[in-house]
């Protein structure tokens, strides 16, 4: 290096640079570590965080709600995509810089936290609420004796479609599977897209692998949530041989540009400019197309995907997601005084009322006529409940099948290496459970 | 050293192939700049235009992007992060200097043993991939309250950046001559006094490029600050702009744009006013291989 | 710089320590051992924060490779396991083959590319203003190249597909960054060519410029033009600075995650992957920490093996000439 250049010429640039450093600092150390921590004159404000984009004004008019009647409210804490917000949970669950609150998922999944010891027991609020809500649903969230988490969302899967494609189209829902694959080859014929799919987000792989393994043999999903059955069972390799069939006749949308979820999610635009005529989806999908300015129950509709096999029960997928309180929280006891207050009937109330969801407390009535004719249907005729698949088994299991079913959604062919690929994690994931 | 002027070599040369070089330097040149096209030109539409016409169209109300620039800034953290990466790369890339220039002091102007064992101690620092410093960094901080605080942020960034400042200003130091330092010493002067006094202003110019170039790492920064942090406040820019990413890609390209470029104004600012020293930071990376 | 420099300081040090050891302690009121303490003072900063921050995490990741950690709570020695689950682990493996493809990606484009335009751009007068053009990318991170090109690879709206379909080229429009992989790949060592161009660029105009005429000239007058006269004239003697610009691609080539983390998240099903994002992906989301550990330290050996190779071959070609 030229020393005699530099002695002569970085004289101000370096001088400045150090004053800024210099003077900065105290200011840098005056910025408050949470931002969204606000004491206000006795109102506490906590984090609740989500990877539930769409729901955020609905989050924070709860918390708005909840601050204005126990004097604890909250403020959504969004992340875009549910693999990054599972690692924000984990990294910080221990460490007192964990959200407040925050939402997760029911079976595997939580039961991994409850071990970690990152859920705080909130059996003492189900025990002040316990006339309002079933023992099913606590069941659900009860590990070792104790529950964790209040019901954030119950909801089933359903297909939600387009009334006016249908209309135009002559068609109503179906009875039946060979119905329903008349109106798929009548849509694709009329260049509409009749089902809408992605892989944005990775999880949405499994949703129509589950649907068409549940439509066909429903024990047989059962027994390979547990470990009981092999992905390489015949059942399984022909439900997927259905579904590529279909994914062969563009039956879908392309899983690549389409995004759906809770995250941001360009779908609702494509079903309402009529592309695509269905989705198997959540119920708790519905208030997003509302938000797109869809209505429910005139814009469009839902219904139960038909049974494949006739002589099986007939099943509908169910899905459930608590609300958990942070056990290393720096605000543990104000984020159970709020939760307390989401449980209560005022709480589910103002929920419902914002979401437009089912609530799981009996003296809270739906406010969805889409979502009442639904839990009438389900109740009426007998549905049994499935547990949804991302719930309903070891998650290192589910995280491989996903990537496999968003592998089999682009390439499709022969299903059975991936369906290998994922016995193979599927036989490492129990031998470890057991042993 | 200064290239920018000096007279190309290979001018005599006389070939059939130099016009057609130059086309496709030009055109290349032309392609280099649609990306950052994209990155001015896009924060200047609102949304519905921008999904309503092609990426390549102008944009028809520029003032768009004060709009746009505004939703970023109060959106998933960047302001604060904006922030917080601001003083994590002054006060970081400053302590670093300042502890690897004692450093440098040390070993090549004070009765210290073993000099050469302590640079290379401090220097292999730098020779591992940053996937090796990540799960017991995270493990370590929870364990002790440093994550997702400023100190802990502050304190990797600084560590981090020791080992490249004290190479560069050992190789600096070395080339005073003794005779400055001695007649300091006649003068009374103590050890800490010729430091300060003589050594660090001497180094202007090593200093200006060493801030240069930390403060530009650490603003840049993506994965530290994704494992060692999490609130608005602490965490820095780089990650506020990936969560802001995964929020707006679909609803509003415009404001995830607007993200990148107040991401990439103070690094691009840094480039157009201390360009010139660039090339001397390059050659010295290019000297640590 | 180095290798002369830092011999010339370890020299210089020799002798200011045998200048000034007399006049530093002889009139002070503390005795020679205070001084020589106190010298150590100056170290123990630096030393302190280095060994805290990074050489013992660095150690400690050693130690977890070989336990089979999830980050929570305890975790038990389990030998080599880890390592021989890498071997049968077939996401690992398109992580290693996508790791050498931006390996060879990055030598061809990056480094191949950076030594043509500063060739071009050396002889032409525009070259002023291109140096500046070719660099810009360089001042801005990774993760705003990242948003930039994912929204360049957007598949309907964007800035790349709508060209190819405005000049008829529309069959070749894709999901750029979810199909047939490892396309998608590709397309981001073309990202990072964008952003690493320039200073590679620069270092070879460093390097063009330090060429001495003679040799040049000499080749000139015996009728050595073009492409020949760049081949056996021009290139060997470019060669010292392509050793420096090659062996910082190809470390930097190993490391990338930044633009993969914010273009694709290393998917579709983890096609995309490099070692850098496999380890990111085991240990903070999956929390298969003691596995994650274990990528680290495979992607460490390889680093340092490459470089050591490396070393060794550049040392033997310097000293032939």
């Amino acid at each position: 290096m030229d020393t005699r250049q530099t002695r002569s010429g970085f004289l101000k640039a370096s001088g400045a640079a150090l004053l800024g450093a210099a003077g900065l600092p105290g200011v840098a150390l005056g910025t408050p570590a949470g931002r969204s921590v606000a004491v206000f004159a006795g109102d506490k404000t906590l984090k609740l965080a989500n990877d539930k984009v769409t729901w955020k004004s609905w989050f924070n008019s709860e918390g708005k709600a909840s601050r204005a009647a126990v004097g604890v409210g909250w403020q959504a804490v969004e992340y875009s995509d549910t693999t990054s917000y599972q690692a924000a949970i984990r990294t910080s669950g221990r460490t007192s810089k964990v959200p407040d609150l925050y939402s997760w998922w029911s079976g595997w999944l939580m039961k991994e936290i409850v071990d970690a010891g990152f859920a705080a027991d909130v059996s003492a609020l189900w025990d002040k609420h316990a006339s309002a809500y079933s023992k099913g649903v606590r069941a659900a969230f009860t590990f070792n004796g104790k529950t964790y988490g209040a019901p954030l969302y119950v909801g089933y899967w359903a297909v939600l479609y387009n009334k006016h494609i249908f209309k135009d189209q002559g068609l109503k829902p179906p009875k039946t599977w060979a119905e329903l694959e008349q109106i798929t080859a009548k849509l694709k014929g009329a260049g509409i897209t009749p089902f809408g799919a992605t892989i944005d987000g990775r999880w949405p792989g499994f949703i129509y692998f589950e649907e068409f393994l549940v439509r066909s043999d429903p024990a047989l999903y059962t027994r390979l949530m547990a470990g009981k059955a092999k992905y390489t069972d015949p059942g399984v390799v022909k439900g997927m041989k259905r579904w590529g069939d279909w994914i062969g006749k563009e039956y879908f949308t392309d899983p690549s540009s389409v995004t759906l979820g809770t995250g941001a999610s360009n779908f609702s635009s494509y079903f309402k400019q009529g592309k695509v005529a269905m989705v198997q989806i959540g119920t708790w999908f519905e208030p997003s197309l509302a938000g797109a300015g869809l209505k429910p129950g005139v814009d469009f509709g839902s219904f139960i995907m038909p049974m494949i096999n006739p002589n099986a029960p007939k099943v509908v997928i169910f899905e459930s997601g608590p609300l958990v309180v942070a056990e290393h929280g720096s605000n543990k006891a104000d984020a159970i005084k709020a939760l307390d207050y989401f449980m209560s009937r005022q709480g589910q109330t103002a929920w419902v009322k914002a979401t437009g969801f089912v609530s799981p407390r009996s003296d809270v009535r739906s406010t969805s006529p889409a979502d009442r004719e639904l839990t009438a249907t389900i109740q009426g005729q007998g549905y049994r409940q499935l547990n949804r698949y991302w719930e309903a088994t070891p998650h290192d299991i589910v995280e491989v099948a996903v990537d496999q079913f968003d592998k089999f959604m682009l390439k499709t062919g022969d299903p059975l290496p991936y369906l290998k690929t994922i016995q193979k994690q599927a036989d490492k994931s129990w031998a470890s459970l057991k042993g | 050293m200064e290239i920018m002027a000096a007279k190309p070599f290979e001018r005599r040369r006389i070939g059939l192939v130099r016009p057609a070089l130059h086309v496709w330097a030009l055109t290349l040149g032309i392609l280099w700049l649609v990306p950052l096209f994209l990155l001015v030109a896009t924060p200047m539409k609102s949304t519905p235009e921008y999904q309503g016409a092609s990426q390549w169209a102008l944009p028809r109300h520029p003032l768009e992007l004060f709009h746009n620039l505004r939703t970023a800034w109060s959106s998933a953290g960047l302001g604060p992060g904006f922030v917080a990466s601001l003083s994590y790369g002054l006060v970081g890339a400053s302590l670093a200097i300042l502890f690897g220039s004692l450093g440098a002091y040390a070993i090549t102007r004070l009765p210290v043993r073993l000099g050469f064992f302590w640079f290379i101690l401090v220097f292999s620092g730098t020779i591992f991939p940053f996937q090796m410093y990540l799960i017991p960094l995270f493990r370590m901080y929870t364990n002790v309250g440093l994550y997702d605080t400023w100190l802990g942020m502050t304190l990797f960034y600084t560590s981090i950046a020791i080992p490249f400042c004290l190479f560069v200003m050992r190789g600096f130091f070395a080339t005073i001559p003794g005779e400055v330092q001695d007649a300091a010493r006649l003068d009374g002067a103590g050890d800490f006094r010729v430091y300060w006094r003589i050594f660090l202003p001497l180094s202007r110019g090593p200093i200006a490029v060493l801030l240069l170039f930390q403060f530009t790492w650490i603003w840049n920064d993506l994965l530290f600050g994704l494992v060692l942090s999490t609130s608005d406040g602490v965490r820095p820019i780089m990650p506020s702009l990936l969560g802001m990413q995964g929020v707006y890609a679909n609803s509003g390209p415009p404001i995830v744009l607007g993200g990148a470029l107040i991401g990439s104004l103070p690094t691009l600012v840094l480039f157009l006013f201390l360009g010139r020293y660039l090339l001397r930071g390059l050659m010295l990376t290019a000297g640590k291989v | 710089m180095s290798g002369y420099q830092s011999a010339e300081s370890v020299r210089r040090g020799g002798g200011a320590r045998r200048l000034l050891r007399p006049p530093a302690t002889s009139g002070a009121v503390s005795g020679p051992l205070t001084t020589r303490l106190v010298a150590y003072l100056y170290l123990l900063p630096m030393v302190v924060l280095v060994g805290i921050f990074l050489l013992y995490p660095a150690a400690s990741t050693v130690w977890t490779s070989f336990t089979d950690s999830t980050g929570l709570g305890g975790s038990k020695f389990v030998g080599f396991d880890n390592y021989v689950n890498l071997v049968k682990d077939s996401a690992f493996a398109t992580s290693f083959v996508n790791t050498l493809y931006w390996v060879a990606g990055v030598l061809v484009l990056q480094v191949g590319l950076g030594l043509l335009m500063a060739l071009v751009l050396s002889s032409t007068a525009l070259g002023r203003l291109l140096k500046g053009v070719f660099y810009l990318p360089a001042t801005i991170s990774a993760a705003a190249t990242g948003i930039i090109w994912f929204f360049v690879f957007s598949p309907d709206q964007g800035i790349l597909n709508s060209f190819l379909r405005l000049v008829g080229l529309g069959g070749l429009a894709h999901s750029w960054l979810v199909a047939d992989p490892p396309l998608n790949s590709w397309a981001m060592i073309v990202a990072f060519t964008w952003q690493g161009l320039g200073p590679t660029m620069m270092l070879f105009l460093v390097g063009l410029q330090s060429i001495p005429r003679e040799p040049i000239e000499a080749a000139l007058v015996d009728g050595a033009t073009g492409f020949r006269l760049f081949w056996h004239v021009t290139l060997p003697l470019l060669r010292p600075m392509t050793a420096v610009v090659v062996g910082i691609s190809l470390i930097n080539s190993f490391k990338v995650f930044d633009l993969i983390w914010v273009m694709t998240q290393g998917g579709p099903y983890r096609s995309s992957e490099t070692l850098a994002v496999t380890m990111y992906r085991e240990s903070f989301v999956s929390f298969h920490v003691g596995y994650g550990a274990a990528v680290a330290v495979v992607l460490t050996l390889i680093v340092f093996v490459v470089s050591v190779f490396y070393l060794r071959a550049m040392f033997r070609r310097v000293e032939t000439y």
